[in-house]
């Protein structure tokens, strides 16, 4: 897993932003041309005048719409995971750190999409809601986005790719609820204790184990010895406690194991149970809550295509 | 009232429509004025229609019926005009189109295309009339269409009209840079591409070649501006001011016209004659030459007005190489004729400039024997009286000047009166006019007395032409009007050739010294006012008169005639002729080069100018920072405004409560909270300014600070 990325903006600077004539750029110097050949058959000083006028404000709209973009810093949110299939969801910060206010600029995965656009008066920034079909489970990152803006005459866009680290978890989609899964069910006297649902009263110390919580370390034992000691809490075991094990599915395929796998964990959650996971070569430890299950799942979106023999 | 209705039509769903259609019907609205009212009609029809459909889809024709719709307007504007081609039947079909172009539009890309029509439209208005007016109506829907164009790219603010009526005018103030630098540098051509779709102009008034009684107090009724006449020097007295336009030779005793001279028709072109012969235009200046610049109105005729007597300098003096201003005159497609007038080769279609010379008292060589006879000329018979007078005259006068001395008395003796409604002549007009009504205008005069002189065998003809010319104090130039239309005699006495005799001098001198106003008070102010005789009305709407025709002229002179003659000889000034092609090639990557640096330089200005307040604020406390320096206390990259205020205390208890004041005002306002509103802001920058008054005011002196120190260190030392 890849370090969590402080975000930090990146700023438009000039050497960045591009800027090309639209297509509506490209038929308004047709226009300023046909005026021009007017004026000149027929030795219009007014529509000289005119033609000049238009040429100029073609001129000028290249600056302002360069200008619509330079300087503007570009930030991210860490985005949500999703499940396959649902739309991935990417919120972009626009700041203004300028005096100028700044109009209708477009945040999207393509230059010429139908973002919307969003005014970005100065001194404040705006955020861009970006999201993205997801067809497969895994992480998705795409590379780049692009801020656009055409603003003020539409006849030039003005665009910069910008390199974010985006990315955002997307888990199996889970298979209906309705489907019957074969499930190892544990009852409730298994012989770890670590197992357990934790209760509140403390029990003793023991071996820190992967996957115990950092409050459970016994930070003044751990000050005392080398090794990392955890404290270990004897509760009552309320709930089940339940295996969800790559092995005791039947199907054939990868993907709808993990799928199914997916939907026990859901299940599992929302039943209040602990569960822990076991897939080839890696698994969790038991435990509930949703960073429990957000651990469970990332490890099911994670899991290679092509899995190592167990 | 109106407010909420603008609002409320900017609104959804029409409102995207009302941003696109309103611009082609404000720049249509000129030509719905001149073009057949149909067209008018169709196009608002059709686009109220539009509008309604954003409501009603089911009011939106069908595929089959905008097809038929848009045969009709075709076949409709061939069947009105005959033709397709041109500029007037193309603004009539350019125009429907416009109009059936919103049921097919589907989005954005087609309300751009109404949009850059617009512009067309705009453009071909132009083609029509170029007046200041419409110029300024034009400008203000240019800058409703930029904005409109600018709603493409920024649909939120549909519902905000100022706000994109600001962006466009800030967009078009930033361009006007570049247009005035294409205007003046981009190359112009003399000619047009392919010819011009120009219809002859029709219904234009003014002076003809042939005169009936009563034609010019026709003129006298118009108050349209024929030329302006800028001097540059000293004016001559607007008595003096005579301006000739046409010579009428010949008479049938009641109409007079121009003629033709069948010398003119041999062949020979006039100029060439005046080379070989040396004859008809060796004009003697006898006073000093005057100088002027001569504006002429497109007047669809040849004749060019010049102030008597036309002088072309240096004529005379032929040698190897022609003046200047000769060379000058022969470009500007001018012809002198034998009768001194100036002629145009062609009929001007537009106004045009000319640069004349005038002498007030000219010396003229004797006329040639054909002239001679031309001007002696009567009809065989009619006007019998008249003749017999005449006769009468030359048989009991010792010489021709005391029979043009009688002629003259006859019309100041026998109760001869000048007025604007003659009553109506007969067959017989000259006699009927100087026996029996003995009223009538300058043409009655003129014809009257060249008919009495050709009956005494002295050569006479008439002039026709302006007299006099209105004072325009605000651009100092003449403005001569129609109704400044007058006609005149000439005679040729023996010796002294020919001269000038205004018989209207006789009767009504005032008309040539105070000019037509003499006989019609407040001649050029609307009959609205002056009939009321409303003093200040009169004065003011004289003083607004005079204001727009000097803006008129500004405009005329910089931006209508601005053209292949005019942009030669600006560029000749900054050293860039143009004459090759490779020149002018040249001229035009200089102009597309300037106008790119132009809109550069421009967009870097309005960036500097809307530099932000907060700079102001580190600008004052930078400046508290030097002062402090000055004295000895520096501040630390990484110091914090609060830690360096209290060392600077701490150095300097004296100065402690001035600082702290200062850098406490610093930091509210860096780093207190803003108001956001307008309001608020204008606070902050008053705070701001008040901050810096503190800082102008705070002087700390290091002299009272050394010494004390000095006396500290003195007291370390020892």
């Amino acid at each position: 897993m890849p370090p969590d990325h402080t975000p930090h903006p990146v700023e438009l600077g000039i050497q960045r932003i591009y800027i090309l004539p639209s297509k509506i750029g490209t038929a308004f110097a047709i226009l300023v041309v046909i005026l021009l050949l007017i004026s000149i058959n027929y030795n219009n000083p007014p529509g000289y005048l005119l033609t000049f006028l238009l040429a100029g404000l073609g001129l000028v709209s290249l600056f302002h719409t360069h200008r619509g973009l330079s300087g503007l810093l570009v930030n991210h949110v860490p985005s949500a995971p999703v499940f396959a299939g649902g739309r991935a969801q990417f919120p972009i910060i626009v700041a203004n750190p300028g005096q100028k206010s700044r109009y209708a600029i477009q945040v999207g995965w393509t230059r010429t999409g139908d973002a919307p656009l969003m005014d970005i008066p100065p001194g404040s920034e705006v955020t861009f809601h970006l999201s993205l079909q997801t067809q497969t489970r895994g992480e998705l990152r795409p590379k780049r986005v692009v801020v656009t803006t055409i603003f003020p005459l539409s006849l030039f866009r003005a665009w910069s790719w910008v390199e974010l680290p985006l990315r955002c978890l997307v888990y199996p989609a889970p298979v209906p609820a309705a489907l019957p899964v074969a499930a190892t069910v544990r009852s409730g006297d298994a012989a770890s204790p670590s197992q357990r649902k934790e209760g509140d009263e403390f029990e003793g110390l023991r071996a820190y184990r992967l996957g115990d919580s950092l409050r459970r370390i016994a930070w003044k034992a751990v000050a005392r010895r080398t090794e990392l000691v955890s404290k270990d809490y004897a509760g009552v075991a309320e709930s089940r406690e339940v295996v969800l094990d790559w092995d005791d599915l039947i199907d054939e395929d990868l993907e709808t194991k993990l799928a199914k796998l997916c939907r026990l964990a859901l299940d599992a959650e929302t039943a209040g149970n602990i569960y822990s996971l076991r897939v080839p070569g890696r698994r969790v430890n038991p435990g509930s809550g949703l960073p429990h299950l957000h651990a469970c799942l990332r490890l099911l979106a994670l899991f290679p295509t092509t899995p190592r023999s167990s | 009232m109106k407010r909420p209705f603008i609002s409320a039509l900017l609104h959804p769903p029409h409102g995207s429509w009302v941003w696109v259609l309103g611009p082609a019907f404000l720049a249509a609205l000129p030509h719905f004025a001149r073009l057949p009212v149909a067209i008018g009609i169709c196009c608002i029809a059709l686009w109220t229609l539009r509008l309604f459909a954003t409501q009603r889809p089911s009011l939106m024709p069908s595929r089959t019926i905008r097809f038929a719709l848009t045969l009709g307007c075709i076949s409709g504007v061939y069947a009105g005009f005959g033709y397709l081609l041109g500029p007037e039947p193309g603004t009539a079909l350019l125009l429907l189109l416009l109009a059936l172009k919103p049921f097919e539009a589907q989005g954005r890309r087609d309300q751009i295309l109404i949009l850059f029509t617009t512009y067309l439209v705009i453009l071909l208005q132009f083609l029509n009339s170029q007046s200041l007016l419409v110029a300024g109506y034009m400008a203000l829907v240019v800058l409703i269409t930029t904005a409109a164009l600018l709603g493409i790219a920024h649909p939120p603010s549909q519902t905000a009209p100022r706000f994109r009526i600001r962006q466009a005018a800030i967009l078009l103030l930033q361009a006007l840079p570049v247009m005035l630098i294409l205007f003046l540098l981009f190359p112009r051509l003399p000619g047009s591409l392919w010819g011009m779709f120009q219809n002859p102009q029709t219904g234009v008034t003014g002076l003809s070649d042939t005169m009936r009684p009563g034609d010019i107090s026709e003129l006298l009724q118009s108050s349209e501006v024929v030329f302006r006449v800028t001097f540059s020097e000293q004016p001559p007295p607007v008595g003096t001011m005579y301006w000739r336009a046409l010579v009428l030779w010949e008479t049938d005793g009641r109409i007079w016209r121009v003629g033709t001279n069948p010398e003119e028709r041999s062949g020979t072109a006039p100029v060439e004659r005046t080379h070989d012969t040396g004859g008809s235009w060796t004009i003697h200046p006898l006073t000093p030459l005057l100088e002027y610049v001569l504006t002429m109105e497109a007047h669809a005729q040849r004749w060019l007005p010049a102030l008597e007597m036309p002088i072309l300098p240096h004529v005379e003096s032929r040698d190897t190489e022609l003046p200047s201003a000769f060379l000058q005159l022969m470009q500007r497609g001018i012809e002198p004729t034998a009768d001194f007038r100036l002629q145009l080769r062609e009929d001007l279609r537009q106004r045009a400039q000319y640069r004349l010379f005038a002498a007030l008292e000219v010396a003229t060589p004797n006329p040639t024997v054909h002239e001679r006879s031309r001007a002696l000329e009567l009809p065989p018979s009619g006007n019998e009286r008249a003749r017999a007078k005449a006769r009468e005259w030359a048989k009991s006068a010792e010489d021709q000047r005391t029979v043009v001395a009688q002629a003259l008395d006859l019309f100041r003796e026998d109760s001869f009166v000048y007025t604007l409604r003659p009553p109506l002549l007969g067959e017989e007009a000259v006699d009927d006019f100087l026996f029996r009504t003995r009223s009538g205008y300058c043409e009655h005069y003129a014809a009257a007395f060249t008919f009495l002189m050709r009956a005494a065998g002295i050569p006479a003809r008439v002039v026709v032409g302006y007299q006099g010319g209105d004072r325009n104090p605000l651009g100092d130039y003449f403005v001569v009007r129609q109704y400044h239309a007058h006609a005149w005699s000439e005679i040729w006495m023996e010796g002294s050739g020919w001269e000038r005799v205004d018989p209207t001098t006789v009767v009504a001198p005032e008309r040539i010294e105070g000019g037509a106003e003499a006989l019609v008070p407040n001649i050029d102010v609307p009959r609205v006012f002056s009939s009321r005789e409303l003093g200040w009305v009169i004065s003011a709407w004289r003083g607004l008169t005079q204001g727009w025709d000097a803006a008129n002229t500004l405009w005329n002179q910089w931006v209508l005639d601005f053209g292949f003659e005019r942009q030669r000889r600006f560029l000749e000034r900054f050293g860039l002729p143009g004459s090759s092609r490779l020149e002018r090639f040249g001229q035009l990557a200089l102009a597309l080069g300037l106008s790119f640096v132009a809109a550069a330089l421009v967009y870097a200005f309005a960036g500097l100018r809307s530099r932000p307040t907060r700079d102001a604020l580190d600008t004052v406390y930078a400046r508290f920072c030097r002062r402090l320096e000055r004295i000895g206390i520096h501040r630390a990259p990484q110091e914090g405004p609060r830690d360096f205020a209290q060392r600077a205390c701490a150095a300097r208890p004296d100065l402690a409560t001035a600082i702290t004041v200062i850098t406490d005002g610093y930091i509210r306002l860096r780093y207190g909270t803003l108001v956001p509103d307008k309001n608020g802001e204008n606070l902050d920058r008053v705070q701001i300014r008040e901050l810096a008054r503190m800082v102008r005011a705070f002087q700390p002196r290091q002299s009272w600070m050394s010494s004390d120190q000095n006396e500290a260190s003195a007291k370390h030392c020892f």
